[in-house]
């Protein structure tokens, strides 16, 4: 029976095995590592070197398809080389910042001006957003779920925010607000928390024993 | 006019024509007209009832001759004297009986009257016959074709050809009058004289006559059909066939019976009008004309279920000469719905072969006249015992079905039959333009059957007519444009620039202005005041590790939530190690202690009160390698600069060597990784959160169960912590827009549900179909 | 009043016109906004890559297989090949010769998923939800403590019943079973009131980013005014 990808199924278990038993049986009792937790701080030393690559990878992605877009001169190509010109520039200034002070500063500022208020920006525009979002949630789920949704959210707006000059509401800030949130929520929380590690745990398993391959590819 | 629909194809047509335009198949088929109603029958018409005694009631004494009884108008039909014909006839009327309507007069008639009709009485003997009511087509169609006249005529010409008649039964040709009219034959029948009997003879493979052409002479009686004897004796007085209406109600074949023309033998493929040369003839020659004859039966047997129209008395049909043993017969032959032979008749009713023969005429041939009884006796007595010598024995009456079953008279009389038929038919389109006897055209070569009468009103009930109209609402819906839908959008728009600017004035009012609207507050923080207990308990030589592991968008949040924990670390001079596992960490983490109030007004320097660690690559695979070993994960800053060996982390091995680790973040699954991969390698290091208030929720649990030893959560903790250290930053500053801006959301959002709620309710309500 | 254009000031010009720019999208969808985001992606895109190179791959691989001890040699030369290997990634006609180093990635991250799963949540968690239960330090708030424990016991059960999908085969279709179905049921409303409190959460800390943009605007245009 041929079996596909035998040596990329072989690198994945063998990595999470010795990883795993890392985990159990990694230190000392002095705290120190053993050589099982060695062997384990080996592979997850790759695994942040890869994990930059990764990134590169990512990046170069990202510039191919900008790339295409201009050569096949497809919608949106001018926005697409505003992108590639930022990312060229970007990427010189900081590759160039530990030999120009110039370019480290305004490598540093490419933060402060540009993706800071950019980013900001766009979650103070989500703000607007969502109360027109919950304003219309009733006139299409209007069930019992989403009623106790939406009440639960305002509770609890109204128990965190004081009122204008009449300040905290101590029925709502000191004793719904902290029970909704402390009890029932924590419960829906744990829970969801709890089959997410399950979900985890089983989906990391069948990885490990092979029956999941993701790094097959096409 | 409505349209005429195409059998073949379904498609519609102008009436005015007589073929499809869209397949070429022939609309109108040819079919024998009524009398009545010249008018061809549209698809999807009702038949029109009528009852056959109409076509009863013919006198042949009274309508003269074929030709007078052709010129006559169809339209009449009680007047008219002519045998009903298959067009005319009245659906289902005695069907179920398999009797053809426009024959189920005869029955009636002969009940109604309880006699025979006097031309039928004087072709019959002195014995009573006993009028039997026609329950075979074959009877029924050959009695039509002529009375007993004629009968008698082709009885005494033949004088051989006599099959006697079934005792006590009426042959075929003796019903026949019955259904032409109460008082005889029709007229065109009554034009043929007196060779009846040979008329029966025609299409069959009649020993009789077989005999009579190899003789060349008359048959003797005793080798004659009972039937064609019993003519003999009872044909007193050849009565005059009442005039059939209309030329087209004389058969092609039935014109050309002229003794001397002889185009029987053209008709089975001998030599027209050649009597002795018919004397070879054996009834294998007739043979293939028995399948004809008997596909004509079964025609005639299924007239009923013809839709047959019959073409105007207008067209004018050629009739060839009569052979000799019909020369004295009477044309006004009735006529018959069978399938129409290939004889055809003069539509001026003038005998056939008077007038020439055409391509399809049916002449009796000359060899039929001259059979000899010694000839036909060996044929004849193969039907002897089915036969009664007329005159020596009482007739007897037949079962329907043996009469159904005598081949001579029924073949006779789908010959007489089916010829009448096509002599009025001529074919006006198409490629068989001119010719007569053309199959009626149709699916399948003519409508085999009368189709059944399917109502073209559609039954549509209440509920479905609802259905229909909601369904026509739909489709004519989808070309209109909805003036809601864009009135819908344009509402939206305005109601989201509304909120927009609501939100931004109650924010921005108190900003603006610097006026504090809201007051202190005074609720309990999220972990009850733990992390500040804790943080104020740290000893102030020991680095604390922080982690800057948000996105800039809540870095306002996260910067205004931080600041009072941070701000007393520093006021206390505590050694800070700042990490991220994200790549703007580290410019956050910058960001932070330059310009955050309550933080940069320590101004604490890099490499020397702090250290930047950098980014650490590797998400979950990254927190358990530093957890593991953090100086081989970590091992320089972010200046490229030995992070370990000197300065504010020298002597730090491990994580349990830190004195807290502080986590800042906006994502609960970051939260949740660091928890589990370092948590377990902290030892007595305690883990404090300071998180943003949308990842709380799932962060809390882990905070009940011990794991986190404190929790700070968004703005509101930010300012219990700020009122209680007595030090206003960021979170005094936002305050009274946060109290504003929250309830204006508030109301918006209570306001605004309830609105939606009522409305899409009344929605649903009004449209059930369609979702709010 | 005298403004000197200094590099701040620019910065800041930059950053209020981004932030206008962002927020015209309360307007509607407009080039301006989409320019925003287009310049916003390719930044933070060549920042993220200069960063990786610089505290990634330059003192793990490059340094390493230059400068390092033997041990540090080999482990950055797998690294290096590796992650090489993991670049051809970029190409079609290449891909299938970085399915190793996914392998390696999917493997680690697999085996530290589990082990941080079972470690770091199911063990705690399911403590903690037994222990709520514990009344014997609970003094004078015996009661209430055992009603909180009992509701938060039954909300994570409950929670987790919801998530349970299998179902029993029956002539009307797939069908979870009554007790299934009620427990479930429950649960969604645990659901609910945590989504609702994790709404609120987001809401508030939307409105904070919404006040510190704000608060940023009327700061820069306090200076010329």
């Amino acid at each position: 029976m041929k079996i596909k990808g035998v040596f990329s199924t072989a690198i994945a278990i063998a990595v999470g095995l010795l990883v795993l038993v890392g985990y159990l049986f990694g230190y000392k009792a002095d705290g120190s590592l053993s050589l099982l937790g060695k062997l384990q701080s080996s592979l997850l030393y790759i695994a942040v070197a890869l994990a930059g690559f990764a990134v590169l990878v990512g990046i170069g992605n990202l510039l191919l398809v900008h790339m295409n877009k201009i050569r096949h001169k497809q919608k949106g190509a001018a926005y697409s080389f505003i992108l590639i010109v930022a990312l060229v520039t970007t990427l010189l200034l900081g590759l160039l910042a530990p030999y120009q002070p110039k370019a480290a500063s305004i490598f540093n500022d490419s933060f402060n001006v540009v993706q800071l208020p950019v980013e900001a920006s766009l979650m103070a525009l989500l703000a607007i957003t969502l109360t027109y979002a919950s304003i219309r949630l009733l006139r299409r789920h209007l069930n019992l779920l989403s009623v106790i949704f939406l009440i639960t959210a305002l509770l609890i707006l109204l128990g965190t925010a004081p009122w204008p000059f009449l300040g905290d509401v101590p029925f709502l800030s000191n004793i719904i607000r902290p029970f909704v949130a402390q009890i029932p929520a924590t419960a829906g929380a744990r829970g969801i928390l709890l089959g997410v590690a399950l979900g985890t745990l089983t989906t990391g398993l069948r990885i490990l024993f092979g029956a999941d391959r993701p790094y097959r590819g096409k | 006019m409505a349209d005429l629909r195409c059998q073949m194809c379904g498609k519609p047509n102008p009436p005015e024509l007589e073929e499809c335009q869209f397949c070429g198949a022939r609309i109108k088929p040819v079919l024998a007209s009524t009398p009545a109603d010249s008018r061809p029958i549209e698809a999807g018409e009702e038949p029109i009832s009528k009852d056959a005694s109409e076509f009863e009631k013919v006198k042949p004494a009274e309508e003269g001759s074929i030709s007078s009884a052709e010129n006559e108008s169809p339209a009449e039909p009680s007047s008219d004297e002519s045998l009903p014909l298959p067009s005319a006839a009245t659906p289902g009327s005695d069907s179920s009986k398999g009797v053809p309507d426009e024959l189920s007069g005869l029955g009636e008639a002969a009940s109604e009257d309880g006699e025979a009709p006097d031309w039928l009485a004087g072709l019959r003997s002195d014995k009573p016959v006993e009028p039997e009511p026609v329950s075979s087509v074959e009877e029924e169609a050959t009695a039509e074709l002529g009375d007993e006249d004629w009968i008698a005529r082709l009885g005494d010409e033949m004088k051989a050809v006599t099959p006697e008649p079934p005792a006590g039964g009426r042959s075929a040709v003796e019903a026949l009058p019955e259904s032409a009219s109460e008082g005889g034959l029709p007229d065109r029948l009554q034009s043929l004289q007196p060779s009846e009997s040979g008329v029966q003879e025609l299409p069959a493979a009649s020993p009789a006559i077989s005999a009579e052409r190899e003789t060349g002479g008359p048959v003797p009686a005793e080798n004659l059909p009972d039937w064609l004897n019993q003519l003999e004796e009872t044909a007193a007085e050849p009565e005059p066939i009442p005039p059939v209406g209309g030329a087209e109600s004389v058969p092609d074949w039935l014109s050309n019976l002229r003794p001397e023309s002889g185009t029987l033998a053209a008709l089975f493929g001998g030599e027209p009008q050649a009597e002795s040369s018919s004397s070879g003839e054996t009834p294998d020659q007739l043979s293939p004309l028995q399948a004809d004859v008997n596909a004509a039966e079964a025609v005639e047997k299924h007239k009923d279920d013809f839709g047959v129209v019959s073409e105007p008395a207008a067209q004018t049909q050629e009739t060839g000469p009569l052979p000799e043993w019909l020369a004295g017969i009477d044309r006004t032959a009735p006529p018959s719905g069978g399938t129409p032979a290939l004889i055809d008749i003069d539509d001026e009713g003038n005998p056939p072969g008077e007038k020439g023969e055409t391509a399809f005429s049916l002449e009796a041939p000359d060899w039929l006249f001259k059979l000899d009884p010694e000839q036909g006796a060996e044929k004849g007595t193969e039907k002897e015992e089915d036969q009664l010598v007329p005159g020596d024995l009482e007739s007897a009456e037949l079962p329907s079905w043996v009469q159904a079953m005598r081949p001579l008279e029924s073949v006779v009389a789908e010959a007489m039959t089916a010829p009448q038929e096509d002599a009025r038919v001529t074919e006006q389109s198409g490629p068989l333009a001119g010719l007569r006897g053309v199959l009626p055209s149709g699916p399948g070569l003519g409508p085999l059957r009368k189709p059944p009468a399917y109502s073209v009103k559609l039954r549509v009930s209440d509920g479905q007519q609802r259905y229909a109209a909601y369904l026509d609402r739909l489709v004519t819906g989808e070309t209109k444009p909805r003036a809601v839908g864009t009135k819908r959008l344009t509402s939206n728009r305005l109601w989201r620039w509304l909120i927009a600017l609501l939100l931004i004035l109650a924010v921005g009012v108190p900003l603006f202005r610097g006026v504090q609207v809201a007051p202190e507050t005074s609720s309990l923080s999220s972990d009850k005041g733990a992390a500040f207990t804790l943080i104020s308990g740290l000893p102030a030589d020991t680095p604390v590790l922080i982690v800057f592991d948000y996105d800039p968008a809540l870095s306002g949040e996260l910067e205004a939530t931080a600041a009072p924990f941070i701000g007393k670390l520093l006021r206390k001079g505590t050694p800070l190690a700042f990490i991220s596992t994200s790549p703007t960490g580290p410019a956050l983490a910058e960001r932070f202690m330059q310009t955050t109030p309550l933080v940069s007004s320590h101004q604490y320097r890099r490499g020397e009160q702090y250290v930047n660690l950098g980014y650490l690559a590797g998400g979950p695979a990254g927190m358990l390698y530093f957890a593991g070993d953090p100086t081989a994960a970590m091992p320089t800053t972010v200046d490229g600069k030995p992070a370990w060996e000197t300065g504010p982390l020298q002597g730090i091995q491990g994580l349990s060597n830190f004195a807290a680790f502080i986590l800042l973040t906006d994502n609960a699954d970051t939260g949740r990784n660091w928890i589990e991969q370092v948590g377990p390698r902290l030892g007595n290091t305690p883990m404090i959160m300071i998180i943003s208030t949308q990842a709380e929720p799932l962060v809390r649990p882990y905070f009940d169960s011990g794991q986190l030893k404190g929790l700070v959560s968004g703005l509101a903790d930010a300012k219990i912590y700020e009122q209680s250290d007595n030090r206003p930053g960021l979170a005094h500053l936002y305050w009274s827009s946060f109290s504003v801006g929250t309830l204006v959301a508030v109301l918006l959002i209570v306001i605004g549900a309830i609105w939606s709620a009522v409305t899409g309710w009344r929605a649903r309500r009004r449209n059930p179909g369609e979702e709010a | 009043m005298t403004v000197t254009i200094s590099a701040d000031l620019i910065a800041g010009i930059v950053s209020f016109l981004l932030t206008l720019m962002i927020l015209s999208y309360l307007i509607g969808d407009n080039p301006a906004f989409r320019v925003a985001v287009y310049i916003f992606v390719g930044v933070s895109a060549g920042y993220a890559a200069a960063v990786t190179w610089w505290q990634v791959l330059l003192p793990r691989v490059v340094n390493p297989l230059l400068n390092g001890s033997f041990t540090e040699r080999v482990l950055a030369l797998v690294a290096f090949i590796l992650g090489a290997l993991l670049l051809m990634k970029l190409s079609p006609r290449t891909t299938r010769l970085g399915n190793p180093s996914i392998a390696f990635l999917v493997g680690v991250g697999a085996a530290v998923a589990v082990g941080g799963a079972v470690m770091g949540t199911l063990f705690p968690q399911i403590w903690a939800s037994i222990s709520v239960l514990d009344i014997s330090n609970a003094g004078q708030y015996l009661g209430e403590r055992l009603f909180f424990g009992v509701l938060m016991l039954i909300g994570t059960v409950t929670t987790l019943v919801y998530f349970h999908f299998g179902a029993k085969s029956t002539p009307g279709g797939p069908r979870r079973g009554k007790l299934v179905t009620v427990l479930g049921w429950i649960g969604q409303i645990f659901i609910a009131i945590t989504l609702g409190v994790l709404f609120a959460g987001v809401f508030t800390a939307a409105m904070t980013a919404l006040i510190e943009r704000l608060n940023f605007i009327w700061t820069f245009l306090a200076k010329f005014f």
